[in-house]
């Protein structure tokens, strides 16, 4: 199997169709990283894995090949998310339509997304990649390009929010 | 905080799946083609844009006064004296170029 950063080599050698390989690798990752910073928005959780994307091969010259795609990958998802939630009401009379696109492997879990409600957009963000993807918080500070202590603190003020 | 935990640890064993990821990985790689097209088309609409102002400058330029000018230049010329500068001017062109490889081969 073909790692990440051969595919990245072999697109920005060869063209976009290599780009495919990691879209269908990827598109669940961003699919489900959409639905839990969103609260569970289907369509909004789409569009963000697409934009996500769309983005990633456009600034794919810029990628740094000695780290890490995931993570760069994350980090632009996650900015796409941020983008999209400021406009999250444009989404919600389409929800229902586009309810059956995706499938979970258990039952709906409405638990996790009542438990981070009281949170904010940046602060679901934070607590979603720390203890639902479990990344470090130099990791996290990395991806989202902010520093260590910022997420500790935006972190703790969250996890505060919800004792 | 046991709660809390046995929830972080369902949604942590959930996996989300788009339901065709055949169709989805189609229907993102139609968006990047049709990205790649767009930003084609306005670099290639630059270079044409670019190129009809420089025609359009072209075209507007006096050239009756440039041509009579560069005539007059020429039939003032010292033709004798110019071939004597481009020989020495060639001639000391070809004397850097061949140092320049010796000491290129030098270094090797």
């Amino acid at each position: 199997m073909q790692t990440d950063t051969q595919i990245v080599r072999a697109t920005l050698k060869g063209g976009s169709h290599h780009f495919g390989l990691l879209v269908k690798r990827y598109a669940d990752y961003l699919f489900g990283l959409g639905m839990r910073i969103s609260g569970g928005h289907v369509a909004l959780a789409e569009d963000a894995s697409q934009q996500a994307f769309l983005k990633a091969f456009t600034y794919l010259k810029s990628f740094n090949q000695s780290k890490d795609f995931k993570h760069w990958l994350t980090g632009i998802a996650v900015n796409c998310c941020r983008d999209l939630l400021k406009d999250a009401s444009r989404y919600s009379e389409f929800e229902g339509a586009v309810e059956d696109s995706h499938t979970s492997t258990s039952d709906s879990n409405d638990e996790f997304f009542k438990l981070i409600r009281p949170l904010n957009d940046e602060e679901k963000q934070l607590f979603v990649l720390r203890y639902v993807y479990e990344y470090t918080i130099d990791e996290i500070a990395q991806m989202l390009d902010i520093k260590p202590g910022t997420v500790k603190s935006k972190l703790s003020r969250g996890v505060e929010k919800l004792r | 905080m046991s709660a809390f935990e046995s929830i972080l640890s369902a949604e942590r064993s959930k996996v989300y799946q788009q339901r065709n990821i055949d169709l989805y990985t189609y229907y993102t790689m139609s968006l990047i083609a049709q990205a790649e097209a767009e930003r084609r088309m306005k670099a290639r609409l630059k270079i044409l844009g670019s190129m009809m102002l420089i025609s359009v400058a072209l075209m507007m330029m006096p050239f009756k006064p440039l041509t009579a000018s560069l005539a007059s230049y020429l039939t003032r010329l010292d033709w004798q004296l110019f071939l004597i500068l481009a020989l020495v001017g060639y001639g000391l062109a070809l004397c850097m170029a061949i140092g320049l490889r010796g000491v290129r081969l030098a270094f090797r």
